[in-house]
């Protein structure tokens, strides 16, 4: 008995060595090849969007590297990402950051949602950072050299004007979302919103995250009977089984999103009839006719996962918008590329092209958001239809609308 | 205001039965094996995840995908008891241990349903569509079923319990192992038969949840509540679990309405909290009953 | 049961030992898991010295969140340096933990935990709900640990990981030997008194639920230490970092040491749960699964923790030399 359990601990610590040495032997081959660059990456794996931006990489990378690669001063780069799970948990973010800027000494990161606990690091370490979260912080000056490239500030400005503008009879509105950083992020986005575009803001509802049973909030909704009833960042399961209590209790209001309500995943809940008549924004990817970056990524995407399933491209934009960052600063300086991107860069997007601005919210000067085309859809007859798009000027206008407090 | 009131009742007798069930079993499991088994909700996702792949997937009817994830959680639970838990009762000071094994198969089993059945959440398009509509009242079919269900499989439970051979054994082990062996009761078997009928309850919830209301890889998390519902019972009792459930899931439909999600969750924990001050061993449980020491 | 003598020691070679560790590691990232052993191994402390008491707390996160977050508070609203702020926000979080305590020791056992459970849900909530604490966003830019200036001399500043390693180990055997010195004086025979059989004991005249509640506070204030740090060195909190599933990790490091070793016992478990997930950081997917493989086998062969592979060994040694 006794050996065997000196068997099972000598096993078991010889597996922590073996893969300890696995690890060490990666990053060693990896750093022999000449001319690469190695950009981090992090996500949670455990959510769908997070695996979807791993196979986005999987797919955009190659596609970029065998496109020509990066090529700054007549060099050529191939880019390289060295992506880890933060599992949305902020020490383990801060360990991946630390891990990717001590150990695999990179200069560049795509961030997420943990950017928060880990975003003094990179800026001192003078790592270029290019982030996707709800959180204000990353807006602030003191931050040098940390963008934001996802569109979950400035679309929700587009989409809060344009609804405003093109149902200019619907004035009143309750906002539903999680009771977690992403509900009240979009939540509070949507109150200065709807205050900046005229319309009335009745109550916001907030559900604790991983609720199931929308009955009760469903026919509290009946019961006051807004003109517009939106989500804020519930994820698909909560979205849909949302939208499915307020189905069940025959509410008749306009149903509205101002971020993406990913489609496809919604329709796995629930059928489309439920959400009649509901009006989303979307990306460019998700249209019939794409626009050719996206098709030319779908065709890679089919070629290397078998088939198209709709993945989300929440995170996409964050490659796009370093690599156009440093083919255009033609430098591997984090410093010069973050100069080129405060400057307004215009790249091209999955969604077509897009911009670096000012972020929609009052006085804030820095340049460190991005604004997309926007497209968007209509849900009509149990299908979901194309009807709009806003391109970047009439973006740009909305967003100063915002910004100015309406004006 | 009257169809108001039936309306909120309805919404929260579906999942305070879901909530019925899930306590029930884990009542089994915490008083016969006494194993404090964090892993349990992971069960609920399992059983939630295998009705929805027969039905979906294999296009296998509702009843016999609900039968077989009741079956394959009943039998993981089982296994699970004899190849980890089985082996650690014996030992002096065992809660503690106990929840690090409890911890570490729910890793896996968490991390295990995401490779197989990926992050993404699924539905499905319901077995029982329409609506009912009883006065302003409106009720979906699908839940009517799941409340129907519910209260089957707990009647069930309570005839198991008490009038089969297999129940009386149970109480027995639960009572003292070692004097329950010498009336011929293999107390391992019916530890196992325990994990495999607490198990079996949790899958049976997932199952017949999974068409109201979506499955997701963290479903597991529902073990906070349930463990809530719990000590709001009592421990050691059956009807304190069922009393619990309910109370729970008709407090937050109401809480809901009227006074928000988010500070009902607070009001909920705070009267939880004053109620267990009060009444340390729950609503009818026995405070002498104490599975840390 | 070692001797004090026998633990002063110990706690000097081992001090030894890792003051020397930055010698040998030079990667700031192995810097910064090594720290974040340390703190976690001072929160597998309080939970091990609650656990000597009978109380088996599942709010250990809570007050480590009060601690973080009343000394972020104190920095940034009050203009604190972090040397006021650390040893303020530990006795604040302590006076917390004495208000609540006061309640909840009073029914020790199943009852407690849950109430813990409780306790840190509705700390998660606070945090997320009060204007004060700054919602789900948290609170950002906390200053880092300020520079100790010692006149003509020189200064020590805490921007490199090496000195808040030092840090980070000074207050780890801060907390251990205060936690130590419990031990040996008759407040650590009682608690042992009182988890070897509290019936026993009461009936001895041990006043069971002034020691427990005396455990409790003292742990949570060692647990606000530990938030303190925290805070000044990632320069941000976040509400959800303090659920309770922060707690049942800080279980599961205390429990893989072996909860019979207070000091030696968390440093192995925290190093182990907080390098393993790392090392496997290749094995993206099936990480978890082989963490969780892990735990399992080591519950089953070694139930009372890894260091007890030592003293078995000890103890068959004895009778023979």
């Amino acid at each position: 008995m006794k050996t065997k359990k000196q068997l099972i601990v000598c096993v078991s610590i010889f597996l922590f060595v073996a893969l300890s040495f696995m690890g060490a032997q990666n990053s060693v081959n990896a750093a022999q090849e000449a001319k690469t660059l190695k950009v981090g990456a992090l996500t949670n794996l455990g959510w769908t969007i997070g695996v979807d931006f791993k196979k986005f990489l999987d797919v955009a990378v190659p596609m970029y590297n065998e496109k020509g690669g990066l090529v700054i001063q007549g060099e050529r780069y191939n880019i390289e990402i060295i992506l880890y799970d933060t599992k949305l948990n902020p020490e383990t973010g801060r360990a991946a950051v630390e891990r990717l800027v001590n150990r695999d000494q990179v200069k560049f990161i795509l961030g997420d949602e943990t950017i928060d606990a880990w975003l003094p690091v990179t800026e001192t370490a003078k790592v270029l950072v290019i982030a996707t979260t709800p959180s204000p912080a990353i807006f602030s000056p003191k931050n040098k050299l940390a963008f934001q490239s996802s569109f979950i500030h400035t679309q929700s400005a587009v989409a809060w004007g344009w609804f405003s503008d093109s149902y200019p009879d619907l004035k009143t509105v309750i906002v539903v979302g999680p009771d977690n950083m992403i509900g009240h992020g979009l939540s509070g986005q949507a109150k200065f919103l709807t205050g900046a575009f005229g319309i009335k803001l009745l109550d916001t509802i907030f559900y604790p995250p991983g609720t199931t049973n929308f009955g009760p909030i469903a026919t509290k909704i009946r019961k006051v009977n807004p003109d517009v009833f939106t989500t804020a960042g519930g994820g698909e399961v909560q979205d849909a089984l949302l939208y499915k209590s307020l189905y069940e209790t025959r509410y008749k209001g306009q149903r509205f999103t101002f971020v993406n309500l990913p489609m496809q995943g919604i329709q796995k809940v629930i059928p489309l009839k439920m959400i009649e008549g509901l009006v989303c924004p979307v990306e460019g990817l998700k249209l019939d006719n794409p626009p050719p970056l996206a098709k030319a990524y779908k065709e890679a995407y089919v070629a290397k996962h078998g088939s198209w399933d709709d993945p989300d491209t929440l995170y996409s934009n964050e490659l796009y918008c370093l690599l156009a960052g440093l083919e255009q600063a033609q430098s591997l300086d984090p410093e010069k590329v973050a100069a080129v991107i405060a400057n307004g860069m215009k790249f091209e997007t999955l969604s077509g092209p897009g911009m670096m601005v000012k972020p929609p919210v009052p006085g804030n000067n820095r340049t460190v958001d991005f604004l997309p085309t926007v497209y968007v859809r209509k849900v009509e007859d149990g299908k979901s239809k194309f009807i709009r798009k806003i391109n970047l000027e009439e973006g740009m206008a909305y967003t100063r609308r915002a910004a100015g407090g309406g004006k | 205001m009257l169809s108001l009131a039936g309306q909120l009742i309805i919404e929260g007798l579906g999942i305070g039965l879901v909530y019925v069930l899930l306590a029930a079993g884990l009542v089994l499991i915490l008083n016969i094996p006494r194993v404090f088994f964090i892993a349990y909700g992971q069960f609920y996702m399992l059983g939630a995840y295998i009705l929805w792949g027969g039905t979906v997937l294999f296009k296998l009817p509702f009843f016999i995908s609900l039968i077989l994830s009741i079956l394959a959680t009943g039998i993981l639970g089982a296994i699970s008891y004899r190849l980890i838990f089985y082996y650690i009762q014996n030992v002096r000071d065992n809660f503690l241990p106990i929840i690090v094994a409890a911890m570490g198969l729910m890793m896996i089993m968490q991390q295990g349903a995401l490779l197989v059945f990926g992050t993404s959440s699924h539905g499905m398009q319901s077995e029982f569509p329409g609506l009912i509509e009883f006065g302003d009242i409106i009720v979906s079919v699908e839940k009517l079923v799941l409340i129907i269900l519910a209260l089957l499989v707990t009647g069930i439970l309570y005839v198991l319990l008490q009038k089969t051979k297999i129940g009386r054994a149970m109480r027995a082990v639960s009572f003292r192992a070692d004097i329950s062996s010498l009336q011929g009761i293999n107390p391992t078997l019916v530890y196992m038969v325990t994990m495999g009928v607490g198990c079996a309850l949790s899958g049976f919830a997932g199952g017949i949840m999974a068409p109201v209301y979506a499955v997701s890889p963290d479903m597991g998390g529902i073990i906070l509540t349930v463990l809530l519902v719990i000590m709001l019972g009592g421990m050691g009792s059956m009807l304190g679990a069922v009393l619990g459930g309910l109370i729970l899931g008709l407090t937050l439909s109401f809480g809901h309405y009227f006074i928000g999600a988010d500070l009902a969750q607070i009001a909920l924990f705070l009267v939880i909290g004053i109620i267990l001050f009060f009444k340390p061993g729950g609503l009818l449980g026995n405070p002498g009953e104490d599975l840390s020491s | 049961m070692t001797s004090p003598y026998k633990r002063i020691i110990g706690l000097t070679v081992l001090t030894f030992i890792l003051a020397m560790v930055p010698l040998i590691v030079k990667s700031p990232y192995y810097m910064h898991l090594l720290i974040m052993v340390g703190m976690n191994a001072m929160l597998a402390m309080t939970f091990i010295l609650m656990l000597r008491a009978g109380l088996i707390s599942l709010g250990i996160a809570a007050f480590w969140g009060i601690g973080a977050y009343v000394s972020a508070l104190l920095a940034l609203r009050l203009d604190l340096s972090f040397w006021m702020a650390m040893p303020l926000s530990a006795i604040i979080t302590g006076a917390v933990a004495l208000c609540i305590g006061c309640v909840l020791v009073k029914n020790p056992g199943f009852g407690f935990i849950i109430e813990t459970v409780v306790l840190g849900e509705i700390a998660v909530l606070a945090f997320a709900h009060l204007p004060l604490f700054g919602g789900y966003k948290g609170i950002v830019s906390i200053p880092p640990v300020d520079p100790i200036h010692i006149p003509f001399l020189f200064s020590i500043e805490f921007v490199s990981k090496t000195a808040s390693y030092y840090l980070i180990l000074f207050l780890f055997l801060l907390v251990a030997i205060g936690y130590s010195a419990f031990y040996s004086a008759w407040t650590g025979r009682a608690w042992l008194a009182i988890g070897l059989n509290p019936r026993l004991a009461e009936s001895k005249g041990v006043n069971i639920y002034r020691y427990r509640l005396l455990a409790f506070v003292v742990g949570s204030a060692g647990a606000g230490l530990a938030g303190s740090f925290y805070a000044h060195y990632y320069g941000a909190i976040a509400p959800t970092t303090f659920n309770v599933f922060k707690t049942i990790y800080i279980h599961i490091f205390a429990i893989l040491g072996g909860v019979g070793f207070p000091v030696l016992g968390p440093i192995i478990g925290a190093f182990i749960m907080i390098l393993v997930p790392e090392v496997l950081r290749v094995a993206k997917e099936i990480e978890p699964i082989i963490t969780g493989l892990l735990l399992i086998l080591l519950v089953l062969f070694l139930p009372q923790g890894l260091l007890s592979l030592l003293s078995r060994r000890k103890k068959n040694a004895r009778p023979v030399g």
